[in-house]
């Protein structure tokens, strides 16, 4: 058994979890309707996926942000008063600037005395964000944050492109991590961190930011010359196949990575809780690490790929569901656009009183 | 982790195209091996990707993307398996 190397330290632990889905949802039927190349059957057989919730025009990540922060306050589990930093993960912000974790910071009543910042990553960002949230509470920064992960991929996504709006839908989840008594096993382990930017074309949304405004031009009228951007590029591009290939070629590694770095073996596991990219992938990825079915969590039916929000949402229907107990370990993977990915186990702490 | 296993063991070509077939909802025996990738209509990407977990499960090997899209007909798949 791996035991904390500070017993006497705070240690982080997540103690909740809620999420919010958008109202509207975009089912298979309708997707059919558009790609009869595709029936609904189909759609299910190569994504597992039913159904995903789609933000309406006006709703942002700091809206489904604010939803789900404000589930997990009317949960009773924390105050807004009692947050002292929100770190806020989306890869489709309100805007350029200000940062969108400050909005939320001001809808939500949360401390102007807290600290608040986004992390600008997708499918590896919860990760990224317990690991980030473990380094802030166990170095005494922090005792309670508030990790939110918020995307409205949707925004990106042309309707012609069957092959990313099968897959991806909107929602946020908003995880409570907080200091807990010295202990002598750990709750949330190191991550083993991995990034490799050569995978940057291969799921981008290229318009939008700096670098498509070409040369001298500007955005912004009146400094310089108003640009234009070339139609299509604010849209999602994804070459499913490259990804696949970087998937496989570096979950299973990340899995062996950090089963080694925590001392720990395939059946310590109870839970093997990926990211929820599609189905196709996830089985394939469970059948080559070798992982049993029955300890491999699958939750994207009827929500689709959330990204950042995959993982959070598969841990709190698990919790719901019986599939994760108090002091049981899950082992979390996240990996996707960058490519990034990171890995860790986290021990789900007992209920409170 | 599963073990690779040698491409050459597992993989005889009428069980590769049976397997192409299964992947496209063909009916058995529907490919011979020369026919053309671009006349299948059932050939795109999500098709691709099932041909690579399908290569990766049998054979233990993960194709590039390069080579496959530089295929042309599904002897050459299968020549890009066999290699």
């Amino acid at each position: 058994m791996y035991m904390s190397p500070h017993p006497d330290r705070l240690q982080a632990a997540i103690t909740g979890i809620e999420y919010y889905l958008p109202d509207a949802v975009l089912t298979n039927d309708q997707l059919a309707s558009v790609y009869p190349e595709w029936p609904v059957e189909k759609i299910v057989a190569k994504t597992g996926i039913r159904q995903r919730h789609i933000a309406a025009p006006e709703e942002c990540a700091s809206d489904l942000a604010v939803r789900a922060a404000q589930k997990l306050f009317d949960s009773g589990a924390v105050e807004p008063s009692d947050i002292d930093m929100l770190l806020l993960c989306t890869q489709t912000p309100d805007y350029f600037l200000p940062t969108t974790a400050c909005i939320v910071q001001d809808r939500l009543g949360i401390s102007t005395q807290s600290g608040a910042l986004d992390i600008g990553l997708g499918c590896s960002g919860f990760v990224y964000g317990l690991g980030i949230a473990k380094g802030l509470i166990e170095t005494g920064q922090a005792d309670t944050i508030l990790l939110v992960t918020s995307d409205t991929y949707s925004k990106f996504i042309r309707e012609s492109d069957r092959s990313v709006r099968t897959l991806f839908g909107d929602g946020a989840a908003a995880t409570l991590i907080e200091a807990m008594p010295p202990d002598s096993e750990l709750y949330i382990e190191a991550p083993v961190w991995g990034t490799d930017g050569r995978g940057a074309p291969n799921l981008i949304v290229k318009g939008g930011a700096a670098k498509s405004w070409s040369g001298s031009e500007s955005c912004c009228p009146g400094r310089g010359t108003a640009g234009t951007h070339p139609a299509g590029t604010h849209c999602l591009e994804m070459n499913g196949p490259e990804i696949f290939n970087f998937t496989v070629g570096v979950v299973p590694t990340l899995v062996e990575n950090v089963l080694q770095r925590t001392c720990k073996t395939m059946g310590d596991i109870d839970l093997f809780v990926f990211h929820q990219a599609n189905k196709t992938l996830l089985g394939h990825l469970r059948q080559k690490i070798g992982i049993p079915p029955e300890k491999f969590y699958m939750a994207l039916e009827d929500c689709g790929n959330t990204v950042s929000s995959t993982i959070p949402i598969a841990l709190k229907r698990a919790r719901l569901e019986g599939a994760l107990r108090p002091g049981q370990l899950a082992l979390l993977a996240g990996f996707g656009v960058g490519y990034s990915w990171a890995g860790t186990v986290i021990r789900w702490p007992s209920d409170r009183e | 982790m599963n073990s690779p296993r040698s491409c050459n063991q597992v993989m005889p070509k009428d069980r590769f195209l049976r397997l192409i077939e299964e992947i496209l909802d063909l009916e058995p025996h529907a490919l011979q091996g020369p026919e053309w990738l671009s006349d299948t209509k059932e050939w795109d990407s999500a098709a691709i990707i099932d041909f690579m977990a399908m290569v990766d499960t049998h054979a233990g090997a993960i194709l590039s993307v390069d080579a496959i899209t530089s295929c042309a007909t599904y002897d050459d798949l299968y020549a890009l398996i066999e290699s």
